[in-house]
């Protein structure tokens, strides 16, 4: 074999490598451990940056999750059995905006929805939503749902951000990098960062 | 040697390509794609909405691959459709539990949109139940399966027809 075709065969291994690492980062469904990750197909409001998103958001505040009920189990007002949510409990450390009639207070416990539940060996991620992590403080941009009693996070996916930059976002997010949801986040945690730690 | 190599590699690249910038299979593909039954669960919640429920879920009847068919058997049908009045962020839900079983969710956000929007969310939700994911944002104008925002558009665009007889 000559030397040119040595060349050739090795540019050729190598872009069959890169393809195959292409493919494998686009797959959707992800294997961690025993648990089974699965992204689940959603649709939930979107907001086309920082600005967007707080004049459409009623409650801003930084809090740390102390605990969490997953999956967290109702029944609603037809008698189905829901069992597709978790639910966080949040301290609340620091209250920016509250233009919600219901007030809030310092060192408060509330329950916020999460988009991410765990049955069996399976975690699903709701829209690609990824829970919050116990004992850490997140900046979340809340709305208070009169009918369930519980904040529930503005865009979902938009509304959770995490104060410290290294924490991964979303889980299984194809297409763009970074997309809509990190680009308003990472503009979040920029802007609000003299508020954390705090 | 070159160009058999050369014509491989702009094949696999070009096959790469067409998976990242058009439609995306979600992986879910019904046996029966022609003869699909879906249900409502009328109640209440669902009662305001019903009409737009059926027809916008119908608009995949312009596709020759599909045949969606409203049954009111609540326990033989593929496609199971809820309206809830509990809140959790999302406008709507699309579940898979097996190739021929899916589910829909509408909640409080959806019912809160414009009257094209929320129509267009119906499409869109079906979609996923016939197995199709979001789409790349570069075919958004082409594809009632965006993955934000709208096109007002309520029914199937170009690159949703291309994924559907891609998958049928």
């Amino acid at each position: 074999m000559s030397k040119t075709n040595l060349r050739y065969t090795f540019l050729f291994i190598m872009f069959l490598t890169f393809v195959s690492l292409i493919n494998m980062a686009c797959e959707r469904v992800a294997e961690s451990g025993e648990l089974t990750h699965l992204y689940v197909e959603a649709s939930h409001p979107a907001f086309e940056n920082l600005r967007d998103m707080e004049d459409k958001t009623p409650i801003i505040l930084i809090g740390t999750k102390e605990a969490e009920i997953n999956p967290y189990n109702f029944v609603d007002d037809t008698g189905r059995e829901i069992s597709e949510f978790s639910m966080a409990h949040i301290k609340v450390d620091k209250i920016i905006k509250n233009h919600d009639p219901i007030s809030l207070d310092s060192e408060q416990m509330i329950p916020v929805l999460e988009n991410e539940y765990q049955k069996d060996s399976t975690v699903f991620h709701i829209g690609g939503y990824q829970k919050m992590e116990l004992g850490k403080k997140y900046l979340l941009f809340l709305y208070y749902s009169e009918h369930d009693n519980w904040y529930v996070i503005n865009g979902v996916v938009f509304g959770k951000v995490p104060t410290s930059t290294s924490e991964s976002l979303l889980y299984g997010q194809k297409g763009d990098s970074p997309s809509l949801p990190e680009k308003v986040i990472r503009e979040a945690q920029e802007s609000y960062k003299h508020f954390f730690g705090k | 040697m070159k160009k058999p190599l050369l014509f491989i590699m702009i094949t696999l690249l070009l096959s790469t390509l067409s998976v990242s910038f058009a439609y995306v299979p979600n992986g879910w593909v019904l046996t029966y794609p022609t003869s699909c039954w879906f249900y409502i669960s009328e109640d209440t919640n669902s009662s305001p909405y019903l009409n737009d429920l059926i027809y916008y879920t119908k608009q995949w009847n312009s596709l020759p691959e599909l045949g969606l068919y409203q049954t009111y058997s609540p326990s033989d049908h593929n496609i199971a459709m809820y309206v809830v009045s509990y809140d959790t962020g999302n406008c709507a839900l699309a579940q898979h539990y097996s190739d021929d079983y899916h589910t829909a969710t509408f909640y409080p956000s959806w019912k809160n949109l414009s009257l094209t929007n929320r129509r267009e969310v119906i499409v869109h939700e079906i979609g996923h139940c016939l197995g199709l994911a979001h789409t790349q944002s570069s075919n958004n104008s082409n594809s009632i399966m965006r993955q934000f925002n709208f096109n007002g558009k309520p029914y199937p665009l170009s690159d949703d027809k291309a994924g559907i007889s891609s998958i049928y």
